[in-house]
């Protein structure tokens, strides 16, 4: 019984874990930018987290603090070269600053310990503090959705030329995407490093950026509960699913296929879009077309 | 009463002049015409004042202020809005939805009380809901606030992208052949929109190809033909000049 709870405690945290940086790839793409910066900027704020925490016996909720506030400053950063570029350049730039940040990890072998990875960081965090944070990021997006920001976002992510025509500043909200990234990228490195032990610099790599990606992109685009549902299913799924573990890479990719080639807008917003269109029928709407 | 005025405009594609030193002015309370051929540079012209494309050489100035280099998202806060040719929605977006972003620029709400989502920022959100809707009635498209702008009649669409524009209560609006594709009296009743835009104050720049809707609905014409203006006046001077009908059937 406590193997059960032990089993399953430790995959709700990984969740957890999952849905800060799912919504941290969600909301650089809400606002039409193509980042896979998140695994580097988490990387960032885990990195400082747990060397502020090792090295300098900072207390947690400081050294998450100076995380999150790492991960924003990358994020800001990083989206001041990147303004020139859109669409797939955008992603083949931020794919290479995240082996950039690999690539420091594992060359500074004083500060981050290397390829040996950082060990014997206390854990300092656990559920609780994880859960908190989760819901404050996801309070914050609700938050961006239904205000004045969430509507700029919105017009930049499909159609720049309209959104600028109207006023909207594309590279402050752009900016603003990489910062807010940054930010929750950050949080939640910091807090995977201070539940975790040890922190290696491949943790943060290649694997990350696709997984973050395909919660974004199984689960939604549009809506905030997309890349939690996206990052549940990706995450619970093969571990429930036992007898099949050997074949988890195998079933991870079948899902994210069959959901891209029949629902491209991913499940959540496909979803939504289904019922939106059952209650147009319903109240008996002439249909829009002539 | 802003008027835009344009010296001595050019804009150059690498060796090829779109636009040579065009020179016009779009005052408030009248409807300006620009005519001119396919490939003649109206719609650079429009991508040039709006700030999409950057000028090469001569200025452009609405009142007061100088916007020959203001990037497009401060030209729209000076006052102007447009119209695409090819009508520019959020497709995926709903009707209403669409109109509301068209308030962005009179919106007040800062960042930060969006972002902490303050009872501020949400009122003067459901407020901008309210006024969109109260738009929407007035075109009579109320009842397809929900549906999804990319899924609309193509009449329907040219509607919204008009509200979108008109929503911030421009003092200029440049419209790219908005009646394109509308068989006359759907133009008429477009015109007639026009027409008391004009009366109420605000200065409209209608490009368009429909000589006969021109003639009709402009107090002043401007002909543009590989770049350069090659007559200006009345509708009826302009339509009777002899270098705008060898520009439009040929010599």
């Amino acid at each position: 019984m406590t193997d059960f709870f032990t089993t399953y405690h430790h995959l709700f945290n990984v969740f957890l874990i999952g849905s800060g940086y799912a919504l941290s790839q969600w909301v650089v793409m809400r606002a039409g930018v193509f980042s896979v910066a998140t695994a580097g900027l988490a990387s960032i704020g885990a990195y400082g987290a747990a060397i502020l925490t090792t090295s300098y016996g900072w207390p947690y909720p400081l050294a998450l603090l100076a995380g999150t506030l790492l991960g924003t400053g990358a994020g800001l950063l990083l989206s001041w070269p990147l303004a020139r570029l859109r669409g797939v350049f955008q992603a083949i730039a931020t794919l290479a600053f995240v082996q950039v940040v690999v690539a420091l990890a594992l060359y500074s072998d004083s500060l981050t310990g290397g390829a040996m990875g950082l060990n014997a960081i206390p854990t300092l965090v656990g559920t609780g503090e994880t859960l908190i944070a989760l819901v404050l990021v996801v309070y914050l997006m609700l938050a961006i959705s239904a205000t004045r920001v969430g509507r700029a976002f919105e017009a930049i992510r499909q159609n720049e030329a309209v959104a600028s025509s109207l006023g909207v500043s594309v590279n402050f909200h752009q900016s603003l995407a990489f910062a807010l990234s940054g930010a929750i990228a950050g949080l939640f490195g910091g807090l995977e490093a201070l539940q975790s032990f040890a922190l290696f610099p491949n943790t943060f790599g290649f694997p990350l950026v696709i997984a973050a990606l395909s919660y974004v992109v199984l689960g939604g685009r549009r809506s905030v509960a997309g890349p939690i549902v996206g990052a549940a299913i990706l995450l619970v799924l093969p571990e429930l699913s036992r007898p099949l573990a050997d074949y988890r890479m195998a079933l991870y990719g079948a899902i994210l296929m069959l959901v891209i080639a029949f629902m491209p807008r991913g499940i959540v917003d496909t979803a939504r879009l289904h019922l939106r269109r059952r209650s147009l029928a319903k109240s008996g709407q002439p249909e829009a077309r002539e | 009463m802003t008027t835009l005025s344009i010296h001595n405009l050019c804009k150059n594609f690498g060796g090829v002049a779109a636009v040579s030193d065009v020179s016009m002015e779009i005052p408030a309370g009248k409807i300006t015409g620009l005519i001119g051929p396919n490939g003649a540079g109206k719609t650079t012209l429009i991508n040039l004042i709006t700030g999409i494309l950057s000028v090469s050489s001569g200025n452009i100035r609405f009142g007061d202020q100088d916007l020959t280099h203001s990037p497009a998202h401060m030209v729209a806060r000076s006052g102007i809005t447009r119209t695409f040719q090819n009508i520019r929605l959020l497709t995926e977006a709903s009707v209403i939805d669409n109109v509301m972003i068209g308030f962005y620029r009179k919106e007040t709400t800062t960042t930060t009380a969006s972002l902490l989502g303050l009872p501020f920022a949400r009122r003067e959100s459901a407020a901008i809901r309210e006024r969109a809707a109260g738009l929407l009635d007035r075109f009579g498209m109320l009842h397809l606030a929900a549906h999804e702008a990319g899924g609309l009649a193509y009449g329907h669409q040219r509607r919204v992208e008009m509200m979108r524009a008109l929503a911030s209560e421009p003092a200029l609006i440049l419209l790219d052949e908005p009646v394109a594709g509308m068989n006359d009296v759907e133009a008429g009743e477009l015109g007639d929109i026009f027409s008391q835009l004009a009366r109420d104050g605000m200065g409209v720049l209608l490009i368009e190809h429909n000589v006969r809707f021109v003639t009709k609905r402009c107090d002043h014409v401007y002909v543009l033909d590989s770049g350069r203006m090659i007559a200006s006046g009345t509708p009826t001077e302009v339509v009777n000049n002899p270098a705008v009908i060898t520009a439009y059937l040929g010599a």
